[in-house]
């Protein structure tokens, strides 16, 4: 048990050895080889998830999309007070 | 009318509870809080009108703004299960979701850290969908953590030649080890890859627009062990073995090299005489990702 | 007067915000833009793209931290990691100032996200002043409260909203980041003249200014910063340039966000007004530098 238990350390350790020299030498080579090892890249988007706007519609469900002349047609928007465009009079009561 | 004015923290209190507060199916403001309260009430006592909106609907932009927010920003990190369960099934979910989970953390990118604990014990909104909706939330979630977490720096040549058996290493902050019940990776990829089809040919993807349940052909369960990483600020999915999960969590948990190696090949199929090869792959591969880095002595 | 205390004594112009759908262009083409503000929150991250993303701007422009969630006006205990963390982040991007809103948006560690309004009370104006001087003790940086836009309004308001402004930043003795948008939008929600407002403000607390555009409804109006800016928030503008002098200027583009281009010729219409001013304040600048 003990011997194949240090057998299978040596196994680890050279491992383990080869993979931070190789990483240290995929810093000079762009790192091109990790990228390969890694295994399915995910396209990435940026996050910006704070910002200071106010909301009057939701990206993940139905909802009144601000800014649109469409949304007072939507119910959701009923009795909300329908968009107008940017810079116009507010209706009349 | 003589008027005492409310002590700051009660009144923001009162005005949090009716904010939070679900809304209506029309999108409009409840009556009652989650707690019983009247939140016409609260909004008379508290808000003023003014000549053109009551005390209610003036709250009330305050309780919309609040669910399109957090809707939205939780909707933007859950998309796969989105798509999974449609929007009607996904939209309930997460409200119910976040009604007992207000973020209790400054940042929005904190919002889902306990939807794939809170999904696990609410089976009754996904059906007979619900270990895989469970896998794919605890993916997007690993994604979440992949993208931003810290990065250690990795063990060095240096470091390596002085490991023993007794040795203890910490793995990288962005390394997250998924035990899967299906292979739910490929699913999350084919979402991204058909919305990004979709949203190269002009037509893309409206999310407030109503959303099917997603219809699955092949995809069966079965045991799937995922890392999910970053490489250069890129994220990617990695599938690994079972001795690999075995011997990457035990040493997550702090314990020594040796004892790892040992839970790693617990139960394990591969033959005795190919284990030393195997691992000695795995570790070059660990250690060239930079998943293994110096614990703290 | 412009280039003051409250913003580090420092001559930016005209910035716009750093938004993810212009960061092609910005890496490829490498515009000339004068200042970008950032929202904090969103690299207050360890590692990773955003960060990387932050190191490359920092290499070639010059930016200003912008926060939404320090909620100066909220009564219960704040989490001690945001201001940590924002310290860390102010060390990384060397911003002259820093700016967040007067409002509350988190109660017994509960986060609304949104940037809710004060009750105008003194019980409010002091437990503000306690958090902003807190804040400035620990970032060592000039902090500014900005005016938020507002929906509803408090039975318990003892003052108006710039009388509590005012008191605040007298108090804590910090600037202030005047939002003539926002301005605009509470004048019409709260029914107020809001050149009242404006010329109530002391002007050489002024670190900086925002423009932005909104949302019109049938009943009120919501910041919605997807529009160019409208005529009566421009002529708001103009009264506050003419009030405070050159003064940091910021346009604010969240939603629906068009073309860098777009959302920089937009900001750069405020060079209309500051142009005016400028040889007078530089030559303050000078003098102050001097002395
Ligand atoms: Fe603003």
């Amino acid at each position: 048990m003990k011997t194949t238990n240090a057998f299978l350390l040596s196994a680890a350790l050279t491992g383990l050895l080869a993979g931070t020299t190789l990483a240290a030498q995929g810093m000079n080579n762009g790192g091109n080889t990790k990228a390969n090892k890694a295994g399915v890249r995910l396209v990435m988007d940026d996050k910006d998830k704070h910002a200071c706007k106010g909301q009057n519609s939701c990206k993940g469900k139905g909802g009144c999309k601000s800014g649109d002349n469409g949304c007072a047609s939507k119910n959701s928007c009923k009795g909300k007070g329908g968009c107008a465009t940017d810079g116009s009079k507010p209706k009349a009561l | 009318m003589s008027h005492t004015a409310m002590p700051l923290a009660e009144l923001q209190r009162q005005v949090a509870a009716v904010t939070m507060t679900p809304l209506t199916a029309d999108e409009g403001m409840s009556e009652v809080t989650l707690d019983g309260r009247s939140t016409r009430a609260i909004a008379e006592r508290i808000i003023a009108p003014n000549s053109l909106l009551s005390s209610f609907e003036r709250l009330e932009l305050y309780n919309r703004q609040y669910w399109f927010r957090v809707l939205s920003a939780l909707a933007e990190d859950f998309n796969s299960l989105r798509t999974l369960l449609g929007s009607r099934v996904y939209d309930e979910l997460a409200i119910a979701y976040l009604s007992a989970h207000p973020n209790r953390s400054f940042t929005l990118r904190n919002l889902g850290s306990k939807l794939p604990e809170w999904l696990a014990a609410h089976a009754e909104f996904a059906g007979r969908r619900h270990t895989l909706a469970v896998d794919v939330a605890r993916i997007e979630w690993a994604f979440v953590e992949a993208f931003d977490n810290a990065a250690f720096k990795p063990l060095l040549a240096t470091d390596a030649l002085r490991f023993t058996a007794e040795s203890r290493v910490k793995l990288q902050a962005h390394l997250r080890l998924l035990a899967l019940n299906y292979p739910a990776d490929s699913l999350v990829l084919d979402v991204q890859h058909r919305e990004r089809g979709e949203a190269s040919e002009g037509g893309h993807a409206d999310e407030r627009e109503a959303l099917p349940p997603l219809k699955l052909t092949g995809l069966r369960a079965a045991p799937t062990w995922l890392a999910v990483h970053r490489v250069e600020y890129n994220v990617y999915f990695k599938r690994i073995t079972r001795e690999e999960y075995g011997i990457l969590t035990s040493l997550a948990e702090g314990q020594q090299l040796a004892d790892a190696l040992e839970h790693g090949f617990k139960h394990s199929r591969i033959p005795a005489a190919k284990r030393a090869e195997h691992l000695r792959g795995w570790f070059q591969n660990w250690s060239e990702l930079g998943w293994l880095c110096a614990a703290e002595s | 007067m412009a280039a003051n205390r409250f913003n580090s004594f420092s001559d930016h112009g005209v910035g716009i915000g750093l938004r993810i759908p212009h960061y092609n262009h910005i890496f490829s083409e490498k515009p000339v833009v004068d200042w970008f503000e950032i929202i904090s929150e969103n690299f207050m991250c360890d590692a990773g793209r955003p960060m990387h993303v932050l190191d490359r701007i920092l290499e070639q422009y010059r930016v200003v931290q912008h926060g939404v969630s320090m909620y100066f006006g909220s009564a219960t205990e704040p989490d001690p990691e945001h201001l940590r963390r924002l310290k860390q982040l102010v060390r990384r991007t060397g911003t002259p100032w820093l700016s967040d809103h007067l409002a509350w948006g988190s109660v017994d560690g509960n986060y609304t996200h949104d940037l809710l309004p004060l009750p105008y009370t003194w019980e409010a104006v002091h437990r503000t002043v306690e958090r902003v001087k807190q804040a400035q003790d620990v970032l060592e940086i000039p902090v500014a409260v900005e005016n938020v836009s507002s929906y509803a309004a408090f039975n318990d308001s003892e003052m108006s909203e710039w009388e509590f402004l005012n008191e605040v930043v007298e108090r804590a003795d910090c600037g202030i980041l005047l939002d003539v948008n926002n301005i605009y939008v509470s004048s019409v929600n709260h029914e107020f003249d809001p050149f009242i407002y404006l010329n109530a403000i002391p002007a050489e607390r002024v670190a900086q200014i925002h423009i932005a555009g909104h949302s019109r409804y049938e009943k009120y109006i919501l910041d919605t910063h997807d529009h160019p800016v409208i005529d009566p928030v421009w002529a708001l503008y103009a009264r506050a340039i003419e009030r405070c002098g050159y003064t940091p200027t910021l346009l604010e583009w969240d939603d629906h966000i068009p073309t860098f281009d777009e959302v920089h010729n937009e900001a750069l219409k405020a060079n209309q007004y500051l142009e005016a001013v400028k040889p007078q304040a530089l030559k303050e600048n000078l003098a102050a530098v001097t002395v």
